[in-house]
């Protein structure tokens, strides 16, 4: 049985990369506007997803422009088909809170 | 257990950000600079031998050089095109400023791979295809024309749409059929008694501005209408990725 990844479970991280998982590599920009949300909103989130391994994010300068992109690693896939299939046994099979607290690791 | 969440919603991110970034109008603008003098030249080019079959003021041999010039770079540019990978580097270029102007990759490639019978399709038939709808035109009565023209176009189009994969066509065909559909209705009202511009030019050359001018006209009504279906696309994906919060609620951070 998968336990909950409490850093995907976060709704920011987990959108971000439900964004990433459908592209190759998004611009900050993109991703700020798609998401709706602020600068540092945005750094912080990735940065710890960064930090976990699971995006990768490379910057480099267009011109003269600071240009960072995002794209979700092997690992951070890996986590989030993980983090849903806890989430479908949670849903098909945790009639019972015992199973959800199990699942959610608050029982072990 | 089968995960049922995360494919499905990557699927409709990855549709949305898809289609969002090929319809986007500056996406049209490689398209048509490829497109155009693969159009224009071969239809210059049989302006030009027509024209000199019925103006005899201007000489024959002026005529015939000028028609030998343009019917030479278009083999040129055709020879770059497909041979030189002219094609192939002008799509990809196109590729790159495309994303670089959306700030957002695709994992799949936008230019379809197609198969060799692509490129004497385009080479040949695609040309001669051209030449053979306006042959058709002029020989048709004033008011069928536009009519002819939109046949061949469809067909054309049609042909060349063959070209494209499944998943292509089913993204560019909503806007692009507008662009159709608002030509064969011009091309029907025309028909049905509704005046033409330019009307009154009997001459042949004058064809070209009667039904070749609306059609060019439509082309920032296209390029509109892929704009706007490239936002939609972008607010259906930002309430998708709205949407996504798991059942179990917000965690601590």
């Amino acid at each position: 049985m998968h336990q909950i990844d409490r850093l995907i479970h976060e709704p920011v991280r987990l959108r971000v990369l439900t964004l990433l998982s459908g592209v190759k590599e998004a611009e900050f920009s993109f991703v700020l506007k798609a998401l709706r949300l602020t600068n540092g909103n945005l750094s912080i989130h990735t940065q710890k997803l960064e930090d976990a391994g699971y995006i990768s994010v490379s910057k480099a300068f267009l011109g003269r422009v600071p240009r960072t992109t995002f794209s979700i690693t092997r690992r951070g896939r890996k986590a989030l088909e993980e983090y849903w299939q806890a989430l479908d046994e949670i849903r098909v099979g945790g009639e019972t809170p015992h199973h959800t607290y199990r699942v959610f690791g608050i029982l072990r | 257990m089968k995960a049922t969440c995360s494919p499905a919603r990557s699927e409709q991110v990855k549709d949305a950000a898809t289609q969002y970034v090929i319809n986007r109008w500056r996406s049209a603008l490689p398209g048509l600079v490829i497109a155009l003098p693969c159009f224009l030249l071969p239809l210059v080019g049989f302006t030009v031998i027509h024209w000199s079959s019925r103006l005899g003021r201007i000489g024959p041999q002026i005529m015939l050089s000028v028609s030998l010039v343009v019917l030479m770079a278009e083999l040129a540019l055709m020879w770059w095109l497909f041979f030189r990978g002219g094609l192939r580097k002008l799509l990809r270029q196109q590729t790159e400023w495309i994303h670089r102007d959306a700030g957002v990759t695709l994992e799949q490639p936008t230019i379809p791979k197609v198969g060799w019978w692509a490129w004497p399709l385009a080479f040949i038939l695609l040309p001669a295809c051209v030449v053979g709808v306006m042959i058709v035109s002029f020989q048709a009565a004033v008011r069928f024309q536009p009519l002819v023209v939109a046949a061949g176009l469809t067909a054309v189009g049609s042909a060349v749409s063959l070209m494209l994969p499944t998943n292509a066509k089913r993204r560019f065909a909503p806007v692009h059929l507008l662009w159709w559909a608002l030509y064969w209705s011009y091309a029907v009202a025309v028909a049905a008694g509704m005046p033409q511009p330019w009307r009154d030019v009997t001459e042949r050359w004058a064809w070209c501005v009667r039904v070749l001018t609306p059609l060019i006209l439509l082309i920032p009504i296209d390029v509109a209408a892929c704009e706007l279906y490239s936002r939609r696309q972008f607010r259906r994906l930002q309430e998708l990725l709205a949407q996504e919060t798991p059942e179990g609620g917000d965690a601590p951070d």
